[in-house]
C-alpha cells in the first residue's frame, strides 16, 4: 500500500532482476501479480482460503506467499473480532516424513521409503514467531504444515463467503486479503 | 447399519515405533502392494476393543457388518487443521464410489479430547462432514488408551504454556475388516483419489498381501 520512494530503485532493480531470471518471473510477473496486490516489495498471496467451520469452534487460513525481489517474514496474523477471537501463526508437525511427496504416494512400490513407523507417527500443532519468505521464492501455508490458526469463531464460516486476514511482515508492511470459505 | 465407521482416534503411532532401533523388524510397515496404505505386520485386531458411541448409541465396536468395511479415525474437534483435512478426504473419497459400494463402508471417529468434546460438540462436527458416521466418546482414559493401542496408534493431552489443552495424535485413518483386523491405513496426506482407490480393491476383496499367515513358505490360510 504506502511505498516510500527511496525504495523506487529498489523495485527497479527486483524488476530487472525478474527479467533476468525467467524462472521467477514466469510464475510472478513483477507488474500484476495474480490476486491484485499492489506492492512489489511485500510478497504476494496467492489464493487464500479459509476452511469451513461452525460458531465457537477453530479453523484453519491457508495461503501462499511469494517474494518477487527480496525475502521477508510473516509476523503476524488478524481477523475482524466479528470473525474470530483471535488469529495466530501456527505450525503442524509429525506425521510421515517426506509429507511433501505424498501426491506421489500412489507410485511407491511396497512404501519403499516407509521402513520403521514413519507412516504413523503422532502429530501436533505450534505456534511459530513467523514464517520465512526466501528471497525470490515462495512459501505455502497449507494443510498439515504452516496455517492461519483462527481461534474461537464468533460466527459460522460457510462456503462462499470470504474473510479479510490482515498479514504483516517483518518488513513492517501489512496487507489484507479477502480468503474464501471453503469445504477444504 | 453404520454406514460409515469413521473412528476419530488420532492416537495411533506406538511409541515404541519411533525408535527403530528399538522396533524388531516384524513391526514395520508395508507389504500393501500397489495400495496408497500401507499394512502393519503382524496385522493388528481390533474385535476385543470398543469405545462407547453417542450416535448412533449403541454401536460401540469396530468390526466390520459383513462382506464390508469400517474407516476408523481418532481426532478431536478443535484441531482445525489435520482433522478437518482428513474428514474432508474421507468424504470426497467415499463420493467417488458407486451406492452400493458406499452402503458397504461404515465410518467411526472417535474423540481423543473427551474433556473438550461432549458428546453434542463431537456429534455436530463429525455429522457436518459425515452425516453418517459413528461418533465415539468415553471419559475412560484406559478404554481409549486400549482402543488407540490395539490399532496401532498413539495420543496425549496435556496443558499448555497457555492453559490450552495441547492434543497430539496419529493422523492415520484404518481400515477395518469383518473379522475386525486392521487391514490397510492412511497417512495424514492420502490423497482422495487414492483412497478411493484402496477402498474400490478392498471392497472387491482384494488385501495387501503381508500378513505373515500367507507369506509363510507352505502356509494355509
Ligand atoms: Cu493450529
Amino acid at each position: 500500500m504506502n511505498r516510500p520512494a527511496p525504495h523506487a530503485f529498489l523495485v527497479g532493480a527486483v524488476a530487472l532482476l525478474a527479467v533476468l531470471l525467467p524462472a521467477c518471473g514466469s510464475d510472478e510477473p513483477a507488474e500484476a501479480p495474480p490476486d491484485g496486490s499492489t506492492s512489489r516489495t511485500t510478497p504476494a498471496v496467492v489464493d487464500p482460503w479459509v476452511r469451513v467451520a461452525a460458531a465457537g469452534g477453530n479453523s484453519a487460513a491457508y495461503l501462499t506467499l511469494t517474494a518477487s525481489g527480496g525475502g521477508d517474514a510473516l509476523v503476524s496474523v488478524s481477523v475482524p473480532t466479528d470473525v474470530a477471537a483471535e488469529a495466530q501463526l501456527h505450525e503442524t508437525t509429525g506425521g510421515m516424513d517426506g509429507m511433501d511427496g505424498m501426491d506421489g504416494m500412489d507410485g511407491m512400490d511396497g512404501m519403499d521409503g516407509m521402513d520403521g513407523d514413519h507412516s504413523s507417527g503422532m502429530m501436533s500443532m505450534q505456534q511459530v514467531q513467523e514464517i520465512q519468505v526466501p528471497a525470490g521464492g515462495s512459501v505455502s501455508l497449507e494443510p498439515g504444515g504452516f496455517h492461519v490458526m483462527i481461534l474461537d469463531l464468533a460466527r459460522d464460516l460457510s462456503e462462499g463467503q470470504t474473510v479479510p486476514v490482515t498479514l504483516t511482515f517483518a518488513s513492517g508492511a501489512s496487507t489484507t486479503v479477502d480468503a474464501e470459505v471453503r469445504a477444504g | 447399519m453404520a454406514v460409515v465407521a469413521l473412528v476419530l482416534v488420532a492416537a495411533s503411532a506406538a511409541c515404541a515405533s519411533s525408535d527403530p532401533s528399538a522396533s524388531p523388524p516384524v513391526d514395520g510397515t508395508g507389504g500393501a502392494e500397489g495400495f496408497a496404505g500401507y499394512q502393519r505386520t503382524p496385522v493388528r485386531s481390533v474385535s476385543a476393543v470398543a469405545v462407547p458411541s453417542v450416535d448412533p448409541v449403541d454401536d460401540p465396536g469396530f468390526v466390520a457388518a459383513p462382506g464390508g468395511l469400517r474407516l476408523v479415525y481418532f481426532g478431536f474437534t478443535s484441531c482445525p487443521d489435520v482433522c478437518p483435512t482428513t474428514l474432508s478426504d474421507l468424504r470426497r473419497s467415499l463420493a467417488e464410489l458407486t451406492p452400493g459400494e458406499r452402503a458397504r463402508v461404515a465410518v467411526d471417529v472417535v474423540t481423543v479430547d473427551p474433556a473438550r468434546d461432549t458428546s453434542a460438540v463431537l456429534t455436530g462436527y463429525v455429522g457436518a462432514f459425515l452425516p453418517d458416521a459413528t461418533s465415539h466418546r468415553t471419559d475412560d482414559d484406559a478404554v481409549l488408551r486400549a482402543a488407540v493401542t490395539a490399532f496401532g496408534g498413539d495420543y496425549s493431552v496435556r496443558a499448555g504454556d497457555d492453559g490450552e489443552p495441547e492434543v497430539s495424535h496419529t493422523g492415520d485413518v484404518y481400515v477395518v475388516d469383518d473379522a475386525g483386523r486392521v487391514v490397510l491405513a492412511w497417512p495424514f496426506g492420502t490423497p482422495a483419489p487414492s483412497i478411493a482407490a484402496d477402498l474400490r480393491r478392498l471392497l472387491a476383496g482384494e488385501r495387501p498381501d503381508a500378513e505373515p499367515t500367507t507369506s509363510r513358505p507352505g502356509g494355509r490360510v
